[in-house]
């Protein structure tokens, strides 16, 4: 067949050479948000130290690990819509649906992830939990 | 205008303003790239935010015998097969079903003016969706050859493969994507 021989001399080759001509546009601010998670990357948020040295774990890692802590200890009717590290703490925004408690359920939370956030780095970090919403359903 | 490779020095040191410009001058293609290769835009913009981090790690053992160029196309490959490693397996809600039997090249030659353009437009959609259906080991060195540009060298490079052997698996892809395309 003509087109095993050389595929870029089959007619519909030239819509291919279009699709290179096509322009992508970059996203509006991310750039931005390149440069803001690379320093996020850079900034250390846990130092523990050592006899022999001392353990830095970015806050890159602390915002991950809290967030996977945070998704799967979260109570019932509590949902977990962001986790950063701000103000030396690590800030963990939650929804509740309608009728939980929500101070009951955001300290409970706050419990699960201050320990366990201890055990994995060692350390002991401050969880601040703040209940941004309400769901209805 | 500073050259990539004084950049990267630069930025190895802590020149943050260094490393500053590198991102602006090298996002349009990276995100261009993890595009190509995903399919989706948000997965892309978490690719190139991975890749900029891995390669603020690795600044200082950067040596200078490939091009900053090359050498972030390989960090934003690395980062976009690793996120595909990792997607779940799903059925895109976006994919078109139907798929025309019209020939469109043809029709985009036969038709002048707007409607033309409108034809030629689809054509290049089509083309782009076509990609994103061949295997990723055929996908990612047809996007670093025929839609980047890279040369045979440099895509063998990026991909750590000899160029004999780049040179087979384009042809493989471009037979590949030429039966994807007839089939609409």
């Amino acid at each position: 067949m003509a087109e095993q021989s050389d595929p870029e001399r089959d007619p519909r080759w030239d819509a291919v050479r279009r699709a290179a001509a096509r322009r992508v546009p970059t996203p509006p601010g991310l750039v931005e948000r390149v440069l803001r998670a690379v320093a996020r990357g850079r900034r250390t948020a846990v130092e523990v130290p050592g006899d022999d040295g001392g353990l830095r774990v970015t806050e890159t890692v602390v915002t991950r690990l809290a967030t996977a802590i945070a998704a799967e200890r979260a109570p019932a009717g509590v949902r977990v819509s962001a986790v950063a590290v701000e103000d030396d703490a690590v800030q963990v925004l939650v929804s509740v649906r309608f009728g939980v408690a929500a101070d009951e359920a955001a300290e409970a939370l706050r419990r699960e992830i201050t320990t366990e956030l201890a055990r994995q780095l060692g350390t002991e970090a401050t969880v601040n939990v703040h209940v941004v919403d309400v769901d209805r359903d | 205008m500073s050259d990539d490779a004084d950049l990267v020095a630069k930025a190895a040191a802590g020149d943050d303003a260094a490393f500053g410009v590198l991102v602006r001058r090298h996002t349009p293609r990276m995100y261009r790239v993890a595009l190509r290769i995903t399919g989706s835009a948000g997965e892309a913009e978490d690719v190139v935010q991975d890749s900029w981090l891995a390669a603020w790690r690795a600044l200082p053992g950067f040596r200078r015998e490939s091009a900053v160029s090359t050498w972030l196309y390989r960090v934003v490959t690395n980062s976009a097969l690793a996120l595909l490693r990792r997607r779940r397996p799903t059925v895109s809600l976006d994919e078109p079903t139907d798929r025309s039997t019209v020939d469109t090249a043809l029709l985009a030659a036969a038709v002048p003016g707007p409607e033309g353009r409108v034809v030629r437009a689809e054509e290049v959609d089509a083309v782009l969706r076509a990609i994103g259906r061949l295997e990723v080991s055929q996908r990612v060195p047809l996007v670093l050859r025929e839609l980047e540009g890279l040369s045979y060298e440099e895509v063998a490079e990026v991909l750590d493969v000899s160029v004999g052997a780049l040179r087979s698996r384009l042809h493989r892809a471009r037979v590949a994507l030429l039966a994807e395309l007839r089939e609409r």
